[in-house]
């Protein structure tokens, strides 16, 4: 796996905001999922390995920083992605649409996996509070689409 | 892509053993960590070595305590009884460097002077009992009379019965109590001490023990023979008892 330096600050500062963002908004209730997002990203159109050692590593940072069990979030991220890529391994979309999907799944599994591994009595979060994942992670692709598309708009406009 | 799959198994695995060990490993680095870092601001408690002794100095420190109080109590019965006044003493060990004028007339010669705060006056006394009184004081000598010789005069008192008189030695060397209260005759075996009323001697010092009693000379007082307690013959280490300087 190669790393540039660009991609590797780029997932640090969104560990960084990811931690801040959680201790400060509440983990699983509000804070919106970036770090898998990121590295959907990263692993779609840089490295492939973004999406398992870099989501074992940048999970490892974000357990000790946000004191959760190591390598729980690591092991989520990992396997959110991996469920992503075989679930929409068979599909033909592509670019965007490909990646808000992968991003989606990937993070919903990861979230809701995490609840399952971290949650002390096990199962503890398992019920309707579940449903907060789905704001948590959707909101800020919501939010990312609609920028981009306010992008693309304004670009081909000025074209 | 392929090569990341590869390793794909390798991460999940080492995320399960974080998962299962991590608490307890993160949990042992950190205690061993914070403890290192403790360390370094405050005294390592040193184990079991450590907790032995600091099991020790309670231990004695309640001992202390019990031997305080048990200080106090006696102190407290002394002055009730009026047995023993000696405040404020302080005592100077001395060792007898020789004799002079024989066993019985002569006076005993230690080793400590004014260099050692010793005044003429100073009561000198043994284990068993009263010795005699500092009467000259050189740099780093003193000549101490004892009460066997003629001469040297102590105010006693009877242990049990309290009769009160003089003790003092008479020229063949043999101790006797003069001017005793007929009215509180004495017993034989009695205990003779110092007492404090003729200004010179503390109270309870022992003198020695009533061996018998006699009639007076003029038939108004009777006289005591006392044995005294102190073996003048073998007598090396004395105590001198230096006056309170504070005192009046």
């Amino acid at each position: 796996m190669r790393v540039s330096f660009r991609d590797a600050a780029a997932v640090a500062l969104t560990v960084v905001i990811q931690f801040l963002m959680e201790v400060t908004l509440g983990r699983l209730l509000f804070a919106p999922n970036l770090l898998v997002p990121m590295l959907v990203f990263l692993g779609m159109n840089r490295d492939s390995g973004w999406g398992i050692q870099g989501a074992f590593f940048t999970g490892l940072c974000l357990d000790l920083l946000t004191h959760q069990p190591p390598g729980t979030s690591s092991l989520s991220m990992i396997l959110g992605i991996l469920a992503a890529r075989s679930l929409l391994s068979a599909t033909t979309a592509a670019g965007a649409v490909s990646f808000y999907s992968h991003a989606a799944i990937a993070a919903v599994v990861s979230d809701i996996l995490f609840i399952l591994l971290a949650s002390r009595p096990p199962g503890l979060f398992l019920g309707q509070r579940m449903l907060l994942v789905f704001p948590r992670v959707l909101v800020p692709l919501l939010f990312l689409a609609v920028v981009q598309t306010a992008v693309v708009h304004a670009r081909s406009r000025s074209a | 892509m392929d090569r990341s799959r590869k390793k794909l198994p390798v991460y999940i695995l080492l995320s399960i053993l974080l998962i299962l060990t991590g608490p307890a490993l993160l949990s042992g680095v950190g205690s061993r960590l914070g403890a290192m870092f403790a360390g370094l601001f405050f005294r390592d408690p040193g184990g079991d070595d450590g907790y032995y002794t600091r099991t020790l100095v309670l231990e004695l420190m309640l001992e202390n305590a019990r031997l305080r109080e048990a200080a106090m109590k006696t102190s407290l019965y002394r002055e009730l009884l009026g047995y023993v006044r000696l405040p404020e003493t302080r005592a100077l060990v001395a060792r007898v460097l020789y004799r002079t004028e024989g066993l019985v007339g002569g006076g005993f010669v230690l080793d400590r002077g004014s260099r050692d705060s010793v005044v003429t006056g100073s009561v000198c006394l043994a284990a068993a009992g009263l010795v005699g009184i500092v009467d000259q004081v050189g740099d780093r000598t003193c000549t101490v009379l004892p009460i066997t010789l003629p001469g040297v005069l102590v105010s006693a008192v009877c242990g049990e019965s309290g009769a009160m008189g003089l003790v003092s030695s008479s020229a063949d060397g043999r101790l006797g109590m003069s001017h005793v209260d007929q009215a509180v005759p004495p017993r034989v075996g009695e205990q003779v001490l110092t007492s404090r009323f003729g200004g010179v001697y503390p109270d309870g010092i022992v003198i020695g023990t009533v061996t018998s009693v006699e009639e007076g000379a003029r038939g108004l007082d009777i006289s005591l023979r006392v044995e005294p307690a102190v073996d003048f013959r073998r007598l090396g280490e004395v105590l001198i008892l230096l006056p309170y300087q504070g005192a009046p």
